[in-house]
């Protein structure tokens, strides 16, 4: 299957797929008008990824998402989790700028409840 | 009101602050794209700036898709609604008005009545259970019902509610918060 790239746009972000190496970006901004909708090809990806057991890393680097997209985030972690209960091969990385208190706490709110390999990296 | 007496008489009303955004109209996502941008732009000095800009989205949203008033053009259907961002000396002020149906005021006003009631700690808990629940199937709410919740953590006042009635059908719900500036 070929590396999936959708472009970012100003209201969302960023979004590389790639099945042979297992790795899922999603980088920028998310407040497009229809959260779900925008975030239906990552859940399809990520369903014929765990299907085929094929190991994951995810990497979230998100500078600012509205509260819908914090929603799909969360389901995106939610099928992750469950991957890794499933002794599905799979690590996440959340990436956030330094000075980005907010994110950094987001981060820790949304690995509280989930056991996956979740890793929070600053950047500048 | 006399169209043309000039602006004098609106800015002495105003003379001591600044107004950052002022728009009735379709809010559609367009447009709040720019306003978005443009808020970003004009407060970048401001540490609060990525807060004012995600309650913005939050508010604009919410009429994009809630607002009982809706406007059609090609490019599709939005919600009509006024969105005011106003800076004064100690604090940035933001408000946002549009129609709503009246079975649902009730619920909306009981939502922020529950979140102003709120510590810290709690609204986090709250939007963790919120977050972590199915999407609401209430009827009103599209996303997952944590828009008020992620507001009320965000500002730096209660989540002011008015309800204005209109008629049998429909009220204008006026939804206000503020934030302090940084050397507040």
């Amino acid at each position: 299957m070929d590396k999936i790239l959708i472009q970012k746009t100003k209201t969302s972000p960023e979004i590389i797929m790639d099945f042979e190496k297992g790795i899922l970006d999603i980088i920028g901004e998310s407040y497009p008008e229809n959260a779900v909708g925008f975030y239906k090809p990552v859940f399809d990806w990520l369903n014929s990824v765990t299907s085929a057991n094929i190991p994951l890393t995810v990497n979230f680097r998100l500078d600012y998402f509205n509260t819908s997209s914090s929603k799909c985030v969360i389901d995106i972690l939610d099928i992750l989790d469950k991957y890794h209960g499933n002794s599905g091969k799979v690590s996440v990385k959340w990436y956030y700028k330094e000075d980005d208190d907010d994110m950094l706490e987001t981060g820790e709110e949304f690995s509280s409840d989930i056991k996956v390999p979740f890793e929070l990296l600053s950047y500048s | 009101m006399n169209e043309s007496g000039g602006l004098y008489n609106q800015y002495l009303g105003i003379k001591d602050h600044k107004i950052l955004v002022s728009f009735k109209g379709a809010v559609s996502q367009d447009i709040l794209t720019e306003f978005g941008t443009m808020i970003k732009s004009s407060l970048s000095a401001e540490t609060k700036t990525n807060r004012i800009f995600a309650v913005f989205v939050e508010l604009a949203q919410n009429i994009l898709h809630y607002s009982a008033e809706k406007e059609s053009n090609s490019i599709g259907t939005a919600g009509v609604g006024i969105i005011l961002l106003k800076e004064k000396q100690d604090r940035f002020f933001l408000s946002s008005g549009n129609m709503v149906d009246n079975k649902n005021v009730e619920k909306i006003k009981a939502k922020c009545e529950k979140v102003n009631g709120m510590n810290k700690d709690q609204l986090k808990a709250f939007h963790q259970e919120l977050i972590r629940g199915d999407r609401p199937k209430d009827g009103i709410s599209r996303g997952a019902g944590l828009g008020i919740v992620d507001i009320a953590r965000k500002c730096d006042s209660p989540i002011d509610c008015i309800v204005n009635p209109v008629d049998d059908a429909i009220s204008f719900l006026t939804l206000s918060v503020s934030f302090k500036k940084d050397n507040q």
